[in-house]
């Protein structure tokens, strides 16, 4: 839960322009196997270069889910005196 | 004489055509890259708001393109490591790769790599197991191949050295000479010693590719001694 909160703060912007940068490099090691097709080069891109891309993409997801978290916000997260509106106004 | 020729324009088109594949993955790979990094590259510059229309585009980005690379390279990646020049890229396989590509040469690699059905592929084909999952223990073993030669003190050793302690982790399986010599034709059958032979060979106690059959595959890792034993038909 503490991990999730100190996600929920970092920025969503900081996140994806992160995974845009890591898929960049992905996607340049993944090029250069091809264009120069060397038995580490190729060994690289297809387990480094993978594991570096598929990174890229979980980043982009977390970017979204955080987003959408901080869209729709958890009832337990808001400010106590508007959680405790409702049963005041229930108050005789 | 026309049925040979036949097998032969059959051997070159099967080579060309999976050439062909090969490069257009290679294409569609360095398209799909390209595509992806400009998506990132404009994103990363301008830095749009964040609405669905940029998450929709980084999708695309940072999904969609890159996986079309990655699928695409990746099988790419595995065509080129069955081409023969792969296979000579390190320097150990100079004598091996020079060997095969020699028109002159009378050794058995030679001559199956001159038969197009192996042709630039010839390493991959003699030496890839045969089986339901031989195209993935061949390419775990290529791994071990790695290890070798940069972890495991191959890149430094001098080509004339390495030739010498250069040996099969196990002994050649005869299963691979018999996906093309199946053993049951006639031609096969008129030979004595294949009759003779022929529960050995199935066996693997008695190597295609030994000294008194058809020769070593690659000779000159012999001593002079074996090599003067080996056959030749």
């Amino acid at each position: 839960m503490k991990l999730w909160r100190t996600l929920i703060q970092r920025s969503v912007s900081q996140l994806t322009r992160f995974a845009a940068a890591l898929a960049l490099l992905a996607l340049l090691i993944m090029v250069s196997s091809v264009v120069y097709p060397r038995p580490l080069l190729v060994v690289f891109a297809m387990s480094v270069g993978h594991v570096i891309g598929g990174a890229a993409f979980a980043c982009y997801l977390l970017a979204v889910l955080v987003d959408v978290s901080r869209s729709n916000p958890p009832s337990d997260s808001l400010a106590p005196s508007e959680a405790k509106a409702p049963s005041r106004s229930k108050t005789p | 004489m026309a049925l040979q020729n036949s097998a032969v324009g059959r051997g070159q088109e099967w080579y060309e055509s999976t050439t062909r594949v090969t490069e257009a993955l290679g294409i569609v790979s360095l398209l799909s890259a390209a595509v992806a990094a400009t998506i990132l590259i404009v994103y990363l510059k301008r830095r749009p708001p964040r609405d669905l229309r940029t998450k929709l585009w980084l999708l695309l980005g940072l999904g969609v393109f890159p996986a079309i690379a990655a699928a695409s390279s990746t099988v790419s990646g595995m065509q080129r490591t069955t081409e023969r020049k792969f296979c000579g890229s390190c320097h150990v396989m100079t004598a091996h790769y020079e060997d095969a590509a020699d028109p002159k040469s009378q050794s058995l690699a030679a001559r199956h790599s001159r038969n197009p059905f192996f042709g630039e592929k010839s390493c991959y084909v003699c030496h890839a197991d045969y089986g339901m999952y031989g195209y993935a223990m061949t390419k775990a073993g290529g791994m071990r191949h790695v290890y070798e030669y940069y972890l495991g003190g191959y890149r430094q050793m001098p080509l004339e050295e390495f030739k010498k302690v250069i040996h099969l982790r196990k002994p050649y399986d005869n299963t691979n000479c018999r996906q093309c010599h199946t053993t049951t034709l006639h031609d096969w059958r008129r030979v004595p010693d294949h009759v003779s032979l022929k529960d050995e060979v199935e066996s693997n106690r008695v190597s295609c590719a030994s000294a008194g059959c058809h020769g070593y595959a690659h000779p000159f890792t012999k001593p002079a001694a074996k090599v003067s034993l080996s056959g030749g038909s």
